[in-house]
C-alpha cells in the first residue's frame, strides 16, 4: 500500500474550456473502464456464487457417501473392516479440501470488494469535483468526467488478474 | 513426547480442520486466532513447527513470520504459510520474510502431513 | 482421490429390493378404513431410504418419485391426511415403477422420465388434497419458508432460434413486465441464458410460475418451460432443511439430484426461533430410528461448532446474490450513458450530471452490500451461552436462566471471534457475583430463578451488546474497600460512576476466594482492553440488589464515513464530518501562549486547546499555525482546535479497518482509499482530542452539553 496521499496528486487545475464533443469523448472514456471494472466484478461474484452452490452440494454428498459407506461396511462384515475405514479415510480427506472453500470464497469476495470500494471512490470524487453546479456547468462536468476517466482507467489497469487458480490449490513450495 | 504445533489462522474452522489433522497424526496442536495472540504464545512455549494464514483479521501472516524471526527461540523454526495466495509476489515476501515453506490452500490433507512430519522429523 | 462411487451401487440396489418388497407387503395389507400406523410409518421410512441412496448416486428419477411418496406418507402418518384406496393405489403404482427404474439402473438403462413425472403429479395431487394441518406442519418444518417458497421457472432457449444478446434482453423484458417488476431483477438469469442457453428463473414473492407460464407461451414453445419437480430435499437421514430458493436457483446438473442439506454441524448456529423447528425435525428424525420414542434436544453429528464461521454458507449465498443483482441494475446503468454518449447526442452537462448521479447512488448500494458480506448475525457469538449458563450454574450451585435478545443483529465477521472472551467474562461475572444463592434471593424477595440477559442491538454506527443480571448488584463497600487495600485515592462520597470504574483497574478482584469459574486477573481490566482494541466500550450500570448492566458498545468496522480532506504539508489526512464545528483562519491575536509551545484558542470566550497536528502526526513541511487552518472539533463533550494547513473538500469514504493493514495508530482511526489510489488516513478524533488535553471550563454561560 502506498503512504499517505499527497496533494500533487490531486488532479490539475489546468482547465481549458471542453466542447461537448470532448466532453461526452471522456463520458464514453469513463463508461467504458467502469464497464470493463464492473465486468471483472461480475465475474468475481458469479465465480463466487458458483463456490458457494458447489460447496454446499459436494459437501452434503460427501456425507451421504459416508454413511453410503458406512452401511456397506456393516454388512460386509469383519473381512471388510479395512477396505471400509480405508474407503472412509478417502473421502474425509476429499471433504477436507471441500472444506476450505470459504477462504477462496472470502479471497473472490475480497477482489470483488476491492473493485467496488475503488470505482466507488473515484465516483464520487467525480461527483465532487462536478460540485453542486445545478445549471450544468460544463467546465465543471467535462473536467469531472476525464478525471474520473483517467481514475477508472488506473483502476481497471492495476485489477489483479482476479480469482486464485484453483489447479494452485495444494502446491507447495519450499524456501 | 509428541511434539507441539501452533496454529494461526482467523477462522475457527479452518483452526478446527488443522487441529483435526494434525491431533490425528499425533501431534499436539495450540490454536492462536490472530498474529499477536501467536506471539504472546511463542513466547511463552517453544512449538516444533508454525503454521501460519496470510489474510488475518488481526494483521497478516508474512508481519508475524518477521515478528517471530526475532525471537531467538524461532530464529530458524519451522515455520508454514498456508494460505489461499499464490502469487510471486507474495511468495517472495514470504520468502524474504523468513518463510521456511509456502502453501497454498485447498490443501490435501496428507500432503499437509507429509510437509510437517518432514520438519518436525 | 474421489472414491470411485459404483462399488457402492450394489448396495443400494440390494438395500432398495428389499426396501421396496417391505412396502409392498405393508401397502398390500393397509386397510383404508383402520390404516396401522406402524405401516404407513414403515412405508414412509423404506422410501425415504430409497431416496438418500437414489440422490447420492445421481437416479434422478428414482429420487423424485420417492420424494413425491415420502411427502404423501408423511402427510398421512401425521394424521393430516386421510389414507384412502386412491392413495394406496397410487402408492402401489409409485412402487411399481421405482421397481422397473431400479431394474433400470442395474442394467445401465436410463429411466423413464416421463413416466417419472406422471408418477409424481399423481402422488403430488393426491398429497395437496391433504388439509392444511399438514402442510401446516410440514411449514413449521421449513423454517426458510418464505424465500424456499418463492417460485421458480426453468428456462431453455429454442434450439435453432438465435441466441443474440438483443433477443435474450426481448425475453427478459416480458418476463419482467409479467412479473411486475424490472429487467434488473433477472440480469442474471439473463446472462445464463447467453452463456449456457438456460437459466432458473426466480420470481419475486406473489408470482405464480405455472401463470408465468402462461404468459410467456407466445413467445416460448411449451417445451422450454419446466416447472421443475420439488427440489428432492436429499435427507439422507442425517439432514433437514430446504436449501433457500436462491442457492437452488445455482446452476447445477439435474434438479432432482440436487442435495439440499443442513448437517448437525450448523444447528447450534440457527437463532431461536428456527431451533424450535430444528427440534421439531430433529424429533422426526429421532422418530424415525426409535418409534414413538421421542427426545428432544437430541444432538447429533459430532460437537457444536459454535463459531462465526458456521452461518456463513445459507447466509453468504443471499448476500452473494443480492451483489449480483446490483451489479447487474449498474451495467444497465452504465450501458445507458455510454450509449448515449457514443451516439454522441448533445447530453446536456445536467443530464450527464444526473445519470451520473444514478450510477453512482448504484454504487453506493454496491457498496453496502458488499460489507454486508463481512457481516453475520451475532447468534454465532450467542449460542454457546445457554449451554454455558446452564454448566456454570450447576456448578455454582445457582439457579439462572439465561434470556437473549436480538440474534440476528450483524456485525463483522472479524469482531465475532474476538467478542467470545469478553462476553463469556462478563457472562461468568454475572453468574459468579451478580446472581445471588437462592436463598439469599427468596430472602430478599426476589424469584428463585434469577435472569441473565444477552442482548445485541445496531445503535447508530455502533453494534450495541449488553449483558445484564437482576442479581445483588455490585457491592459499593466491597469495592472502596479493596480499592483502598490497592493505594488508590478515593473517598467515601466519591461518585458511582467514579466507584464504578475501579473495577477496570488490573488486578481488582473483590472476589474473597477466587472461584476458578471467573478467575482472577482474567479480570474486567482485559475486558475493556480487549473491546476498546477495536475501538469499542465498556459501561457499567448497577443497582444494588436489582442488578447489573453491562454495556459493550462497538462500532461498526467497516462504515462508509462523511469526511473532509484536509492537507497537511504535502500529505492528505481525513477528518469525520460530524466531529467538526467550525473552521476558521485564527488571527494572531486570538492564539495564546500557555506554558512551552502549547496554545490555545479563544473563540468567543471560549478557551481551546491548539493542536499542531503536523507535530502529532510526524509531517515535515507544514505550514505554521496561523498561517494555516483551524479546526474546531469535539468528542464527548470536549472540544481542541486542530491546526492544518488547508481544507480540502468534502468526501465519502470507505472506511477500512487499519489493523488488517498496519498495527494500531495512536491517532488514527482507519484508512481509505482516495480516487488517486493512494491512502488516506482517517484522523482518530477522541484520542486527539484527549492528546490536546484540556483546561478551563467552557465560558460560562455554556450549558452542559447533551451528548446525541
Amino acid at each position: 500500500m502506498k503512504g499517505p496521499a499527497k496533494r500533487n496528486d490531486e488532479p490539475g487545475s489546468a482547465r481549458a474550456r471542453m466542447t461537448p464533443a470532448e466532453t461526452a469523448r471522456a463520458a464514453l472514456a469513463a463508461m467504458e473502464a467502469m464497464s470493463e471494472i464492473l465486468q471483472a466484478m461480475a465475474a468475481d461474484l458469479a465465480q463466487s456464487r458458483k463456490a458457494l452452490a458447489a460447496a454446499f452440494q459436494s459437501i452434503a454428498a460427501r456425507f451421504a457417501q459416508v454413511h453410503s459407506i458406512a452401511l456397506a461396511g456393516e454388512a460386509g462384515g469383519a473381512a471388510a473392516t479395512a477396505d471400509t475405514l480405508h474407503a472412509l479415510r478417502a473421502v474425509v480427506d476429499a471433504l477436507t479440501v471441500e472444506l476450505q472453500f470459504e477462504d477462496t470464497l472470502g479471497q473472490r469476495l475480497g477482489h470483488a470488494a476491492g473493485k467496488i470500494d475503488a470505482a466507488g471512490v473515484a465516483l464520487s470524487e467525480a461527483r465532487s469535483l462536478m460540485g453542486g453546479a445545478a445549471d450544468g456547468d460544463a467546465d465543471s462536468t467535462g473536467h469531472a468526467l476525464t478525471v474520473l476517466a483517467r481514475t477508472l482507467d488506473s483502476i481497471r489497469n492495476a485489477m489483479d488478474p482476479g480469482a486464485p487458480q484453483p489447479a494452485s490449490g495444494g502446491a507447495i513450495e519450499l524456501f | 513426547m509428541s511434539k507441539a504445533i501452533l496454529t494461526v489462522d482467523d477462522s475457527a474452522s479452518m483452526r478446527q480442520m488443522l487441529a483435526f489433522i494434525l491431533k490425528g497424526a499425533g501431534y499436539e496442536v495450540v490454536q492462536a486466532t490472530s498474529p499477536d495472540e501467536a506471539i504472546a504464545m511463542a513466547l511463552e512455549r517453544e512449538f516444533d513447527l508454525v503454521l501460519t494464514d496470510q489474510n488475518m483479521a488481526g494483521g497478516d501472516g508474512i508481519s508475524l513470520i518477521g515478528a517471530l524471526r526475532k525471537l531467538p527461540a524461532y530464529a530458524s523454526k519451522p515455520i508454514i504459510m498456508l494460505t489461499t495466495e499464490s502469487s510471486d509476489e507474495m511468495k517472495s515476501k514470504g520468502r524474504a520474510a523468513g518463510a521456511t515453506g509456502w502453501m497454498v490452500k485447498p490443501f490435501d490433507p496428507n500432503r499437509l502431513l507429509e510437509v510437517v512430519r518432514k520438519f518436525t522429523g | 482421490m474421489a472414491v470411485d462411487l459404483t462399488q457402492f451401487h450394489a448396495v443400494f440396489f440390494e438395500e432398495a429390493a428389499e426396501h421396496l418388497a417391505d412396502m409392498e407387503r405393508r401397502l398390500v395389507a393397509l386397510d383404508p378404513a383402520d390404516p396401522d400406523r406402524e405401516d404407513v410409518d414403515g412405508i414412509f421410512r423404506a422410501a425415504h431410504s430409497i431416496k438418500g441412496g437414489a440422490n447420492m448416486f445421481g437416479f434422478a428419477e428414482i429420487a423424485q418419485v420417492t420424494h413425491e411418496l415420502e411427502t404423501l406418507l408423511d402427510a398421512a402418518r401425521r394424521g393430516g391426511l386421510q389414507v384412502t384406496n386412491a392413495i394406496v393405489d397410487a402408492a402401489l403404482g409409485a412402487r411399481d415403477f421405482l421397481q422397473q427404474a431400479l431394474s433400470a439402473a442395474r442394467a445401465g438403462r436410463p429411466a423413464d422420465a416421463a413416466q417419472a413425472e406422471a408418477q409424481s403429479a399423481a402422488l403430488r395431487k393426491l398429497a395437496a388434497r391433504g388439509a392444511p394441518a399438514a402442510v401446516g406442519q410440514t411449514a413449521a418444518a421449513r423454517p426458510a419458508a418464505a424465500v424456499a417458497d418463492a417460485q421458480t421457472l426453468e428456462l431453455s432457449w429454442p434450439a435453432g432460434r438465435e441466441r443474440g444478446a438483443l433477443a435474450v434482453a426481448q425475453l427478459i423484458e416480458q418476463v419482467a413486465q409479467l412479473a411486475g417488476t424490472t429487467p434488473a431483477a433477472f440480469a442474471g438469469s439473463a446472462r445464463q441464458l447467453q452463456e449456457d442457453g438456460s437459466a432458473r428463473l426466480v420470481l419475486p414473492a406473489g408470482v405464480d410460475a405455472a401463470q408465468m407460464r402462461e404468459g410467456l407461451a407466445f413467445v416460448l414453445p411449451p417445451e422450454c418451460m419446466r416447472l421443475p419437480a420439488t427440489e428432492a430435499a436429499a435427507d439422507f437421514g442425517f439432514f433437514e432443511e430446504n436449501l433457500p430458493a436462491q442457492l437452488a436457483a445455482a446452476p447445477a446438473p439435474a434438479p432432482a439430484a440436487r442435495p439440499a442439506a443442513d448437517f448437525g454441524f450448523f444447528d447450534e448456529n440457527l437463532p431461536e426461533r428456527l431451533q424450535g423447528t430444528q427440534a421439531q425435525a430433529r424429533d422426526r428424525r429421532a422418530g424415525d430410528r426409535r418409534q414413538g420414542d421421542r427426545r428432544t434436544g437430541d444432538r447429533r453429528g459430532g460437537a457444536p461448532v459454535a463459531d462465526a464461521d458456521a452461518v456463513s454458507i445459507r447466509v453468504s449465498a443471499q448476500k452473494v446474490d443480492r451483489l449480483i443483482n446490483l451489479t447487474g441494475e449498474m451495467m444497465i446503468g452504465v450501458s445507458m450513458i455510454r450509449s448515449g454518449a457514443a451516439s454522441e447526442q448533445a447530453f446536456s452537462s445536467s443530464a450527464l450530471g444526473s445519470a451520473l448521479a444514478s450510477v453512482e447512488r448504484n454504487m453506493r448500494e454496491l457498496q453496502e452490500a458488499a460489507l454486508s458480506i463481512r457481516m453475520i448475525p451475532i447468534a454465532g457469538v450467542f449460542a454457546r451461552f445457554p449451554r454455558l449458563v446452564r454448566d456454570l450454574s450447576a456448578r455454582l450451585g445457582k439457579v439462572a436462566e439465561l434470556r437473549m435478545e436480538g440474534e440476528t443483529t450483524e456485525l463483522d465477521r472479524g469482531l465475532m471471534e474476538r467478542l467470545i472472551d469478553p462476553l463469556t467474562h462478563l457472562v461468568r461475572n454475572s453468574l459468579d457475583h451478580g446472581i445471588e444463592p437462592s436463598a439469599m434471593r427468596t430472602a430478599a424477595g426476589k424469584p428463585v430463578r434469577g435472569t441473565v440477559w444477552l442482548r445485541a442491538r445496531h445503535e447508530g454506527g455502533n453494534v450495541v451488546i449488553e449483558v445484564e443480571d437482576d442479581g445483588a448488584g455490585l457491592p459499593r463497600e466491597k469495592i472502596v474497600r479493596r480499592a483502598r487495600e490497592m493505594g488508590m485515592q478515593i473517598d467515601e462520597s466519591s461518585s458511582d460512576a467514579k466507584l464504578w470504574d475501579l473495577i477496570f483497574a488490573p488486578g481488582f478482584s473483590t472476589a474473597e476466594q477466587v472461584s476458578d469459574v471467573s478467575g482472577r486477573g482474567v479480570g474486567m481490566d482485559v475486558v475493556r482492553r480487549n473491546v476498546r482494541e477495536f475501538g469499542g466500550n465498556v459501561e457499567v450500570s448497577t443497582q444494588p440488589d436489582k442488578g447489573t448492566r453491562m454495556t459493550v458498545r462497538l462500532p461498526l468496522t467497516l462504515a462508509i464515513m462523511d469526511g473532509m480532506e484536509l492537507a497537511l504539508g504535502d500529505e492528505i489526512y481525513i477528518l469525520p464530518l460530524n466531529a467538526i464545528i467550525e473552521s476558521l483562519r485564527p488571527a494572531p491575536e486570538d492564539l495564546k501562549s500557555i506554558g512551552g509551545a502549547r496554545r490555545a484558542l479563544q473563540l468567543r470566550g471560549e478557551v481551546l486547546p491548539v493542536l499542531p497536528l503536523a507535530e502529532v502526526l510526524g509531517v515535515a513541511e507544514a505550514l505554521p499555525i496561523t498561517e494555516g487552518v483551524l479546526v474546531v472539533v469535539e468528542n464527548a463533550g470536549r472540544r481542541a482546535a486542530l491546526a492544518v494547513d488547508a481544507l480540502l473538500g468534502q468526501q465519502q469514504v470507505v472506511v477500512k479497518n487499519l489493523e488488517a493493514n498496519f498495527r494500531r495508530v495512536h491517532g488514527l482511526a482507519g484508512a481509505t482509499i482516495l480516487g488517486s489510489g493512494a491512502v488516506g488516513l482517517i484522523l482518530d478524533v477522541e484520542a486527539l482530542v484527549q492528546r490536546a488535553g484540556g483546561f478551563g471550563r467552557a465560558a460560562a454561560g455554556e450549558t452542559q452539553r447533551d451528548l446525541a
